[in-house]
């Protein structure tokens, strides 16, 4: 089993809209392992739809995750429930018995969803189609978000893809 | 794999609780103060970085790494989750020498 594999492959069963985000949309891009940056967590990027986002509980229980919000147990996934998350544009977690953790977040910093969504690339995993946001778009989120871990991010993801380019001679 | 952080990431609006902070009071054994020191440190210095610009010759980088041949659409990209898988385990099992 890969870690965040099975939510990905169970959530695009049960036709939940999503698309990966963060620095592990980040890394799909990576050219190798040199080229990527560690996270712990895989941020999936929802639309503010009730419905979609108990379909995405759901699934990510159907393959063993626990839900959370915050550090709080999230109680049944209702479409009750959902509404008031989606209200709140509130963050809830998935979390698998390896202690993988997928964020079901309903907002990217600078973006909705659909624009997102309209540009998204695919990647294969696993056997898996992964949606994934265009590096432009998770970079541009990233500075438009402006914490000092995204301005962490910023710096050390440049300085790889400017080492990567004077390697391939581009720069 | 560069350990560029070591906290949750997350783009959202700042709803996700921060990571539970380091109790105020508490003492720690001298190893833990020391990693909690470089880890304020770090952070610090983090704060301190000159703000990353997307300016035109960065956002020539990404679109040069999107067009490359290995990021178009379909490219199986398994080996991003093993090597996260795999760094994951081996920081899991390393155990400090006496």
């Amino acid at each position: 089993m890969i870690p965040f594999v099975d939510a990905c492959r169970a959530l695009i069963r049960d036709g939940v809209r999503f698309v990966v985000i963060g620095v592990w949309g980040a890394n799909y891009y990576a050219r190798s392992a040199g080229t990527t940056l560690a996270t712990l967590d895989l941020d999936a990027f929802l639309p503010l739809d009730a419905h979609n986002l108990v379909l995405a509980w759901k699934a990510c229980q159907s393959v063993g995750c626990t839900l959370w919000a915050g550090d709080e147990p999230l109680g049944p996934p209702t479409l009750e429930l959902a509404e008031a998350v989606v209200a709140r544009r509130a963050l809830t977690t998935a979390v698998d018995d390896t202690g993988a953790e997928i964020d079901l977040t309903l907002t990217m910093t600078g973006f909705s969803f659909a624009e997102v969504d309209a540009a998204k690339a695919s990647f294969l995993v696993d056997g898996v189609s992964v949606p994934v946001a265009r590096l432009a778009h998770i970079v541009r989120s990233k500075m438009l978000a402006g914490r000092p871990k995204d301005q962490l991010f910023l710096t050390s993801h440049r300085t790889l893809l400017d080492r990567l380019m004077r390697r391939e001679g581009r720069a | 794999m560069n350990t560029m952080t070591p906290h949750r990431e997350h783009d959202g609006t700042g709803l996700k609780p921060a990571a539970s902070p380091v109790p105020t009071g508490r003492t720690f054994d001298r190893e833990t103060e020391l990693a909690l020191e470089a880890l304020d440190q770090a952070e610090e210095a983090a704060r301190k970085l000159p703000p990353c610009v997307l300016d035109d010759e960065y956002l020539a980088m990404i679109a040069w790494v999107d067009a490359m041949p290995c990021n178009r659409p379909g490219t199986d990209k398994t080996w991003v989750h093993e090597l996260h898988d795999s760094v994951v385990a081996h920081f899991a099992t390393c155990r400090r020498l006496p």
